[in-house]
């Protein structure tokens, strides 16, 4: 089946098997690898992209399901230096990031976090775990994650 | 040899961008490169069919019509395998001989048994579903006990199911402890755990005209590279081993597994270029699990508290194959009476064999053992004779004056500052106001309990000092590069071996360029696990640095045609001087080009000796005595690894370490059924906890230089796992003490405190 | 983990056309052999775990997302439609939910986890018809109706009878589920959930609400199916042990790695003991 799917603003058309999961065509139709498969249950959130501006696990959605719909994964976050995310710039700086496996899927679901954040609002660090519940990480504890996200919210705050 | 110096301590500070990681630049914009990025032309898939039964006799396999399946290649039995068995170690019942895939007799269920090639994933697992494989059941002996008390034998031809033993020599219990004032004993279950590195295992063998390519998730790939050539019985020149990044490994992928070792016999075989990514289920049943003792402790001493005697058995479950499981019992031997000045101390242990998965090292490796065995019984013998823990401790503890310290079992604690950690750790954590706290609550009439509970440990890094190569290397362009035979797969290496060049070359490290994981650039290696890579690895980088640097200074003498004397090297210029000349890296790596003088110098460097780090954790919990949950409201620890190179990532290494010992004390446990079936296959049913469910680890530094190494570095990678479980469990008994209850077995969950709370009775 | 098995995709843009496509009965398998089996996906979060896991097979998957008739929200006197394609993240945008069910959004609002509630949708998570299902025991305790349309027209489901067993529901396959229809007179909603880790599934959960003086209960996790207990207020004050006993004997737990009958009993009389505290003392 046809498909046409933006991933960072880029219109990407394949013909998909209909049982093509989104994850799988990011990674080799559109050839974008920072988003990783760490689970086969939906629970570990290395997946996550955004749909909409919205956080959504890649492998628990058929490509078909997004036919014209918006992708961002976090190379669209991050590769273009003008546009590096603050969130992402909050990781490096807080060490938020160990082996990486886990790293793409956080941040996004960091950013999605943060934009469903209304304006002026400020997460507790209670908060910011709770926004984490869907992505597991081995390497770091979690401190720096959500340190390097309690940064980012600052970083955001003050370009407003 | 020169001694290392820290840096100012304002220039230490975390948020220092020598400390940030030079990693995260590509990991944080197209992501890590691991093996399932790797794309080459014409590879083909590979996957594994399971057994279904954890023990039983093979009685026929059918693969006809999975052969017939379109796309794919072939479809393996172990007929088609012309490698030789493994065989285990001199300690191990020689009978324990592992066939890759099993002929006869499957031991585990998820033991591989066919293996099918493909040229999709989805077309190779179309034909798994097609394979026939009929297997008459034996009695499953899953867990130690079982298997202690069958007559039938995992291996035919094995004396027992004991894989290996350690026996005191003239012991006798009563006689031993006859002579102590107060005696305590308690049993402990440290249950098996599943290491989950985000990445699973992942290989491609890729045959070329000159020899085969492996890309790997491992923690040693120099180690993979003989495994194979020893395997596959060829010159190891001709196997290059390539590791990018590998997402976590735990102790888990230190050694090659029989998956991995087919995948590469096959693309050999086959000529053919095979990649295989376990899936996340496979990796649960297949990826080795950690832990599983269960344990006897016995401490005897004074009435006044001082220890005399004690006393540890343990049961180590090996599961189906004897690998690093056989050998934990040693690691835990080693460390059995901890921070404690013991006099008399014995020890004893069995590794049996079960058909559940086999056991490997998990981060800790045999130690978290130890320590949990004494950290509990010496809350227990506190709780005997009515005195504080900490006091407990602080009598107890091997003083300063005592080191270095050698223990029963022969090891030689470096240095040792324990009191002194244990004092700091009162003081960070305001131990008497969480002491009050805990007060309130009882007196209320509050559902609520809180318990702190302290752990004091020291553990042993590099446990088996072997050696590890280093280089450093002044490339045309200016840049300094380094190369090492340790294997950074998330710890940071290449950031922490620039920070060691940088503080002698001046040379910031976002200009050193580190190599690793690839066997054609990098002579030889060890690779990284038991916490040994800073105290090997780090040294070995910090002698050839050291080595290039006078290198430069008499390749400048020459140049100059001035004696070595009239040529200096500022740190804090960052250039040499030589008469009136000065001379920059870049000015010097140009002149030596010119010159055609490599200015490379390479360093092997072996440790005379392992090195102990110590600390103590206090956790803090709140059971909630309605719904039976914990939860883990606040730990503090201070750390001491000796010097510490960076500081931000010795901390994440703590807070990673403390998180997977926490979410052992609570949520973390391998369960099989009475069949075997795994029921944890997936991240679904384990207990591997989000964010939410942990609060802030309040992390503190200390350092005491080790004199094992110049470095004065001692290994963090493992410390924070070591230390936290017996304190977390220790809040959760000290929370529930009124109750009566003394002693739950980790993983604590809600059911456990609801079982010991209320058991059979109605609430 | 890839899915297996190969299915028709299809799109229908209106209700009608949804429905049409579900009474086709022998629209023919792909190889042309019999009938086609037909599955409806919504977010999908329950549906492709599932399919990965190669436990559901089917011919033809239809896609309700595009479907304007499922994405309703209207306040209609004293009842509330919810139509089954709004997500569970999109409830609390609707300030008709926010002011008349507020339980309604604090149940969705525990559901998984975020990237899962951006996904899921309503009349998914209640047709998956999974006993841990949280939105389930809410629907229950609210004694609302589920709107079914076929080509045979609409018709309505009380939530009493929505439920058969384990992951089956009383919708017939020819039809698809449009909305669920409950009073908004309710007051003293409660939600009581634990769960392993902050993402999973309950293990024991109960929603209460109170209608006319008497509370209704959803009772979550504690049998293969949601069930629902109704009694006058009054017993659970004077009474609770006798309310107790009444509610544990429709209750049939399962034993499993996450927890003992015993416990999800237990935490089942806490959760009422913790009501009756709170709301009835």
């Amino acid at each position: 089946m046809n498909v046409t799917v933006i991933i960072n603003q880029k219109q990407i058309v394949a013909d998909v098997d209909e049982n093509m999961l989104l994850v799988d065509f990011i990674r080799e139709v559109a050839g974008l690898k920072a988003t990783n498969i760490g689970c086969d249950t939906s629970t570990c959130g290395a997946c996550t992209v955004l749909l909409n501006g919205q956080s959504v696990k890649s492998c628990t959605i058929l490509a078909v399901q997004v036919d014209k719909k918006d992708i961002v994964t976090l190379e669209g976050v991050s590769e273009s230096e003008g546009l590096i995310h603050p969130v992402v710039k909050a990781f490096s700086q807080c060490h938020g990031l160990q082996c990486g496996f886990c790293t793409s899927g956080m941040v996004m679901a960091a950013i999605s976090l943060l934009s469903s954040t209304p304006n002026g609002k400020i997460l507790s660090e209670e908060e910011i775990r709770q926004g984490l519940e869907g992505n597991l990480c081995r390497c770091t504890g979690y401190n720096n994650i959500v340190n390097a996200i309690s940064v980012a919210q600052t970083m955001l705050s003050l370009e407003l | 040899m020169t001694v290392y110096t820290k840096s100012k301590n304002e220039q230490r500070q975390v948020g220092n961008e020598e400390f940030s990681r030079i990693e995260d630049k590509k990991i944080l914009t197209v992501g890590g490169t691991y093996v399932a990025d790797l794309e080459f032309e014409e590879t083909h898939f590979v996957h594994f069919v399971r057994s279904y039964i954890s023990h039983g006799i093979i009685k026929s396999i059918d693969v006809s019509s999975a052969r017939d399946m379109s796309g794919v290649v072939d479809v393996i039995t172990a007929n088609e395998i012309a490698l030789d068995p493994l065989v285990p170690a001199k300690i191990v019942d020689q009978a324990m001989v592992r066939e890759l895939l099993p002929k006869n007799k499957v031991r585990y269920s998820g033991e591989p048994i066919v293996v099918i090639i493909a040229k999709s994933k989805q077309e190779a697992a179309k034909a798994a579903e097609l394979v026939e494989i009929d297997i008459e059941p034996l009695n499953p002996l899953i867990n130690i006990k079982d298997s202690l008390a069958s007559n039938e034998l995992i291996f035919d031809g094995a004396k027992s199911n004991v894989a290996s033993e350690n026996l005191p020599t003239d012991f006798n219990e009563d006689d031993f402890f006859s002579d102590c004032e107060i005696v305590v004993e308690d049993s402990y279950v440290i249950p098996k755990v599943a290491p989950c590195p985000l990445e699973g295992r992942a290989i491609i063998a890729k045959p070329t005209l000159e020899n085969l390519e492996i890309y790997i998730s491992t923690q040693a790939p120099h180690s993979v590279k003989d495994t194979l050539s020893k395997m596959l019985k060829i010159d190891s020149s001709l196997i290059h081993v390539i590791a990018k990044d590998v997402g976590g490994g735990f102790g888990a992928k230190i050694g090659i597994y029989p998956e991995e070792m087919l995948v590469a016999y096959l693309a050999k075989k086959y000529n053919m270029t095979l990649k295989w990514v376990e899936t996340r289920t496979e990796s649960m049943l297949a990826l080795g699990h950690g832990r599983g003792q269960t344990q006897r402790a016995k401490l005897g001493g004074t009435r006044e508290g001082k220890f005399t005697h004690y006393y540890l058995e343990v049961l180590q479950d090996c599961g189906a194959y004897p690998l690093t499981g056989a050998f934990l019992p040693i690691f835990t031997r080693f460390m059995t009476s901890g921070t404690y000045d013991i006099k008399n101390v014995e020890y004893k242990s069995r590794s049996v064999i079960t058909n559940t998965n086999p056991v490997v090292a998990y981060r800790g490796a045999g130690r978290p053992e130890a320590t949990y065995a004494i950290e509990r019984i010496v809350d227990k013998f506190a709780r005997q004779i009515q005195v504080d823990p900490v006091e407990l401790r602080l009598l107890n503890f091997i003083k300063p004056d005592q080191f270095p310290y050698q223990t029963k079992f022969g090891a030689i604690y470096d240095t040792g500052e324990y009191e002194k950690t244990l004092r700091a750790l009162i003081e960070k954590s305001n131990l008497a106001e969480l002491v009050m706290e805990k007060s309130i609550y009882i007196n209320s009439d509050s559902r609520f309990r809180i318990g702190v509970g302290i752990s004091s440990y020291v553990e042993i890094t590099h446990g088996i000092p072997s050696l590890e190569y280093g280089s450093a290397q002044l490339n045309p362009d200016g840049n300094l590069e380094l190369r090492c035979g340790t294997f950074s797969h998330g710890q940071g290496h290449l950031t922490s071996f620039a920070n060691i060049a940088s503080e002698i070359t001046g040379i910031s490290v976002h200009n050193i360029k580190v190599i690793q994981g690839d066997t054609d650039l990098v002579p030889f290696g060890v690779g990284t696990f038991g916490s040994r890579s800073i105290q090997s690895g780090g040294v070995a980088i910090n002698r050839a640095t050291l080595n290039l640097v006078e290198k430069i200074r008499q390749f400048l003498a020459d140049y100059t045609n001035s004696s070595l004397e009239n040529v200096s090297f500022s740190k804090l210029d960052g250039y040499y001087s030589c008469g009136s000349g000065n001379y920059t890296f870049n000015h010097v790596a140009q002149l030596a080009y010119n010159a055609g003088v490599d200015l490379k110098c390479e360093a092997e460097y072996k440790a005379d000796a392992p090195t102990f780090p110590f600390g103590s954790h206090l956790a803090q919990v709140k059971v909630d005595l309605d719904t039976c949950q914990v939860t883990l409201m606040k730990v503090v620890t201070v750390d001491d690894a000796g010097n510490i190179i960076n500081p931000l990532l010795a901390m994440g290494q703590l807070h990673g370490g403390i998180a997977q010992g926490a979410s052992e004390a609570l949520f973390e446990e391998v369960i099989y059924d009475s069949d075997g079936n795994l029921m944890t296959s997936t991240l679904y049913d384990y207990g591997f906890p989000s964010a939410t469910e942990f609060p802030r680890f309040e992390v503190n530094l200390s350092e005491t230089p080790t004199p094992i190494n110049e470095l004065g570095a001692k290994g963090i990678g493992e410390s924070g796992t070591i230390g936290i479980i017996p304190a977390v469990a220790n809040a959760v008994v000290d929370a529930l003490s009124e109750f009566g209850i003394v002693n739950i077995d980790i993983p604590i969950t809600p059911v456990k405190i609801y079982n010991a709370l209320y058991g059979n009775k109605s609430s | 983990m890839t899915i297996l098995c190969n299915f028709k995709y299809l799109k229908p843009k209106s209700l009608q056309e949804a429905i049409d496509i579900l009474a086709i009965e022998d629209s023919a398998k792909n190889d042309g052999s019999g009938a086609a089996s037909k599955k409806v996906i919504a977010g999908g979060q329950s549906l492709i775990p599932l399919m990965k896991m190669g436990l559901t097979d089917f011919d033809i998957l239809i896609d309700v997302s595009e479907i304007p008739e499922l994405k309703i929200v209207e306040l209609k006197g004293d009842f509330l439609e919810v139509g089954a394609m709004i997500r569970h993240s999109e409830l609390e945008s609707y300030s008709d939910i926010g002011l008349k069910c507020p339980i309604l959004i604090k149940v969705a609002g525990q559901i998984g986890d975020p990237q899962i509630r951006h996904r899921g949708t309503i009349g998914g998570a209640i047709a998956h018809g999974d006993p841990a299902s949280d939105l389930a025991g809410c629907f229950m305790a609210l004694k609302a109706t589920a709107v079914v349309a076929s080509k045979q027209g609409v018709r309505e489901i009380s939530f009493a009878d929505f439920y058969e067993g384990f992951l089956q529901t009383t919708i017939k396959e020819d039809e698809l589920l449009v909305s669920l229809k409950f009073p908004v007179n309710s007051k003293n909603e409660e939600f009581y959930k634990i769960s392993k880790r902050a993402q999973d599934w309950a293990i024991s959960g109960l929603v209460v609400v109170e209608i006319n003086d008497q509370l209704s209960f959803g009772i979550i996790s504690m049998g293969s199916k949601t069930l629902h207990f109704e009694i006058d207020k009054s017993e659970l004050s004077d009474n609770l042990d006798s309310v107790i006993s009444q509610i544990e004997s429709i209750c049939s737990p399962t034993e499993d790695i996450y927890a003992s009958k015993q416990y999800r009993l237990h935490l089942l009389r806490t959760f009422l003991t913790k009501y009756r505290n709170s709301y009835l003392t």
